[in-house]
């Protein structure tokens, strides 16, 4: 096996991996955003509208950070050197 | 790879001014398209305003433009900013918007799944907004509003180092968020797609299993409507927090 291949399955290797830790943070905050929205929206179930916005605001925060996890294995994947 | 052609950008028509490439592509085309059919709506919108909204069209930009004056604009900013900057937030998110939606028609370019429309929105709203503050509050004046009040003396250079690399950070957070929503929404139905023309074209009754991912793109596809008004809401709010921030930090 050369070196070109194995930097190429590193690199392969190293995205899932990125996409994969990501995607793991954001469900852990995104489990915990919903359950604490969920709570609150069960003690108050007046404050449904100004919760749901700051809710879907702090969503694509989180959100956001995935998504960086996932340009990182896009360049990995696309953009970097193949040897 | 497949997927990844897709956002290939094609020369249309090739300008090359002084060694820089101002070449006319498909994202600069689908921009303008984009552009243009939502003008052409809100000029249709603005000419037929009446009390009670004649027709759904305009009854639909109706709402459009309330919940971004009432939500986003107003929810900022106070008094005489409201006017002001109501107009530019408008257009940036109608902009957005425009051109995020021109991309769910199949065989288009989504212009701001390209990062150098994006990064170009980004860099303006950054540039605006530390003008507007300098302007409005002296440079002195915007520097010290940059730090929390009411923070102990030692503390004050450390905050300020942090809040420095915080405000460095929000023009790459602003568009890399927006970029990365639309080139991941457009690969992952893509993703799907191939897997159901792998499990089609891998043995005879293959559909059957090809039925799966064909069933979850259309799922993605109603999804990214959802993140594509999302992503131009959540722009114009990150755009009216900034600005506001700078004009009038007491609030």
């Amino acid at each position: 096996m050369d070196a070109v291949s194995i930097n190429l399955g590193l690199a392969q290797l190293g995205a899932g991996v990125a996409i994969g830790f990501a995607a793991a943070g954001g469900g852990a905050g995104m489990g915990i955003l919903g359950g604490y929205f969920l709570t609150a929206l069960a003690r108050q179930p007046e404050l449904l509208g100004p919760l749901r916005t700051y809710m879907i605001l702090v969503l694509v925060f989180i959100e956001a950070q995935v998504l960086y996890g996932f340009v990182v294995s896009m360049i990995l994947l696309f953009a970097a050197p193949k040897h | 790879m497949h997927i990844a052609e897709e956002f290939m950008l094609h020369k249309i028509i090739p300008i090359n001014i002084a060694g820089f490439d101002l070449s006319i592509t498909q994202a600069v085309l689908w921009m303008w398209i984009a552009s243009v059919i939502m003008l052409l709506f809100l000029f249709y919108c603005s000419k037929n305003m009446t009390v009670i909204p004649s027709n759904r069209l305009v009854t639909m930009f109706e709402v459009f433009v309330d919940f971004v004056k009432k939500d986003l604009v107003e929810s900022f900013m106070h008094g005489q900013d409201v006017e002001r900057f109501f107009p530019l937030i408008a257009s940036m998110f109608f902009f957005i918007l425009a051109s995020n939606f021109i991309g769910i028609i199949p065989g288009t370019y989504t212009p701001t799944s390209n990062i150098n429309t994006t990064a170009i929105l980004a860099i303006f709203v950054f540039i605006l907004y530390n003008v507007l503050g300098i302007v409005r509050n002296g440079v002195g004046g915007y520097l010290k509003s940059i730090v929390v009040p009411g923070l102990p003396s030692v503390l004050v250079p450390v905050v300020f180092v942090i809040e420095i690399f915080s405000h460095l950070a929000r023009p790459l957070s602003l568009s890399v968020r927006l970029f990365a929503n639309m080139t991941a929404g457009h690969i992952i139905i893509g993703v799907f797609v191939y897997l159901c023309l792998m499990a089609t074209g891998a043995f005879a009754g293959g559909f059957i299993l090809g039925a799966l991912p064909f069933l979850a793109s259309i799922g993605m596809y109603f999804l990214e409507v959802f993140v594509k008004f999302l992503q131009a809401v959540i722009f114009a709010v990150l755009t009216a927090m900034y600005i506001a921030g700078a004009v009038a930090p007491e609030h």
